[in-house]
């Protein structure tokens, strides 16, 4: 018999398992309002700085709804936790996907993309939404921001 | 080793653990104020029996054997495998913080005991896309690559080791990268030639580490190699190999009708257009030069993570397929590339779907051309197979060699005297060696 012990500021990380009915309930959750929804990964280095400069946008005091998504599986939360805290996001809207079935949660979260990172989803008000790959522009954003 | 017969994992300890996090965590939302540490107890002999009903019944159905306890090719992650002249199976796996080595007879049905490479256990990057390698020499040396992961982000140092009593022993692992620098030496790739040379390529982050630290910009990293003359006792200085490389590719490689190496890997070209690059090493012409080899025109400043892969054909040319996502190519590609004239022929769409991914390829002892690739159905998890009896000029219709209802790492096709076949690891069906055998 082994004891773990755990101790409770490590368990919580401000971090949700993405599961296949996760999707429905963060559209249901922004219901009516527009939100950005950027998947990222550990192993994805343009992702940290896409992290950097969401973290930053924030801190600037611009006003957006936020929801991150890793695809990294949720057993890698500590890491993630750590990571989205560096960039002032721990208390973004944090998702990381289940630990089983990548190519499922892929395929629920968006049936048309490839996989590459990053990936930002643009909602509108009434929820239809943009994909768009790579890293984005802090002008981009920033103009998109202007018009919410 | 001996051999026993091994069985396969459905029910991961990690994946019980996990579900315990998981309802740890929802309590935790309710009764936080309350909580100030949370004690767990974990009987490891009896961790299912904590899990859950759903996991016990899955457990007692499949009869599967307690991977905490075990170490085997279907409990441990990334396995590679590749056959040695007289059809035995070898593969390299990673459990834990070590690698293993064990081998097969009788085309994976059963394995032998497994060895650990490394006595100092050590974090060794195991995804699909970055994972050990392995080749087995005339004498039936071993030789074995890896990247470990090493303190920094995205940080890593490339390793290797060799057994020269076919896998009773390793040699103390080595680190090959040659610069010192705390930054990333990842995404190794390893040949042997017919003359015994080994070939290590890998994407290495010095020059990005080295420009950063002069507040200059470097995009994407580099390609680097060495080479060992001697069976692994030495190896190369480091030889650069191309400046802007892409970051989170795997590195293909094929030996050329020659010797030597050829590589091909994605690129970062002018203008963040991320297709792939091409070059032929060699012992006797160092640096290489390198050529462009596909063109799709993909711009992203973004990580595919999908790298591509190679296969020599008899008449010196070589086989490609890749992953694109451009303006108006998009999905896994074949074409048939000549060093010599630096043209690609005979593009070939294998797959637009985006379900498609991670597709190898391989030419068999007769010439004939095979590739196969994962397809996610919205359910589950298929290998897809083409083949093309001309070089790629033309392919048959696809058809299905294995499937899966759970998560699966890459696919890869290996072949010994006339047959090929596909090895594949899935969390429920653990490691197969699948003989292909065409349909029509």
């Amino acid at each position: 018999m082994t004891l773990i012990l755990l101790p409770y500021e490590k368990l919580h990380a401000e971090i949700q398992i993405f599961q296949t009915d996760s999707l429905a309930a963060i559209e249901e959750k922004y219901s009516g309002q527009p939100f950005l929804l950027a998947v990222w990964s550990i192993e994805c280095p343009p992702c940290r700085d896409e992290l950097a400069l969401l973290g930053k946008l924030k801190k600037e005091g611009h006003q957006f709804n936020l929801v991150l998504v890793s695809t990294d599986n949720f057993s890698q939360h500590q890491s993630l936790s750590e990571i989205l805290a560096q960039h002032q996001l721990k208390t973004s809207d944090n998702w990381a996907f289940s630990n089983d079935n990548y190519e499922q949660l892929r395929y629920l979260l968006d049936p048309e993309w490839f996989g590459e990172m990053p990936r930002c989803y643009f909602y509108d008000a009434a929820h239809n939404r943009r994909g768009i790959s790579g890293k984005l522009k802090a002008k981009f954003l920033l103009k998109w921001i202007s018009q919410l | 080793m001996y051999m026993v017969p091994d069985t396969l994992p459905a029910t991961f300890p990690e994946q019980v653990i996990n579900s315990l996090m998981r309802s740890l965590l929802a309590l935790s939302s309710i009764i936080t104020p309350l909580l100030s540490a949370l004690l767990l107890l974990v009987a490891a002999g009896s961790a299912t029996g904590m899990a859950g009903n759903a996991q016990k019944a899955k457990a007692t159905a499949n009869q599967q054997p307690d991977c905490a306890e075990r170490i085997s090719v279907h409990c441990g992650t990334v396995p590679g495998s590749t056959f040695d002249s007289s059809g035995r199976i070898w593969v390299v796996f990673v459990q834990g913080a070590h690698l293993y080595v064990s081998y097969s007879d009788n085309l994976g049905a059963h394995f032998s005991v497994p060895h650990q490479v490394n006595d100092q256990p050590e974090s060794i990057y195991a995804d699909g896309e970055n994972r050990p390698k392995i080749a087995i020499g005339k004498q039936k040396q071993i030789y074995l690559s890896w990247t470990k992961k090493t303190e920094g982000r995205f940080s890593g140092d490339v390793r290797f080791s060799y057994s020269l009593d076919q896998g009773k022993s390793f040699s103390s692992p080595r680190t090959i990268n040659d610069d010192r620098l705390p930054t990333s030496h990842r995404f190794d790739s390893l040949l042997l030639d017919q003359l015994g040379h080994i070939y290590l390529v890998w994407l290495d982050k010095r020059d990005r580490y080295t420009a950063e630290h002069q507040n200059e910009r470097y995009k994407g990293a580099a390609a680097y190699y060495s080479i060992s003359t001697d069976g692994g006792m030495r190896f190369s200085k480091n030889i650069k190999l191309a400046d802007h490389s892409c970051e989170c590719c795997r590195i293909a490689v094929s030996e050329p009708v020659n010797g030597g190496a050829a590589v091909f890997w994605r690129h970062v070209f002018n203008g963040d257009i991320r297709d792939h690059a091409f070059a032929q090493l060699s012992s006797s012409k160092v640096p290489a030069s390198i050529q462009r080899a596909t063109w799709d025109n993909w711009q992203v400043d973004g990580c595919p993570h999908h790298g591509p892969a190679l296969a020599t054909q008899a008449n010196g040319q070589y086989g490609l397929v890749w992953f694109t996502n451009g303006e108006s190519n998009k999905g896994i590609y074949y074409g048939r590339f000549d060093a010599e004239s630096n043209l690609l022929r005979h593009q070939f769409s294998l797959s637009r779907s985006p379900r498609a991914s991670h597709a190898d390829l391989l030419y068999d002892n007769s010439n004939q051309l095979f590739a196969a690739w994962k397809y996610f159905d919205g359910k589950k998890t298929s290998i897809v197979v083409r083949t093309s009896l001309d070089e790629g000029a033309s392919w048959q219709p696809e058809w299905t060699t294995a499937t899966t209802e759970g998560s699966s790492d890459h696919p890869f096709l290996l072949k010994h005297n006339n047959a090929t076949y596909l090895s594949w690891h899935t969390a429920s069906e653990g490691l197969r060696l699948i003989t292909i055998s065409s349909p029509m």
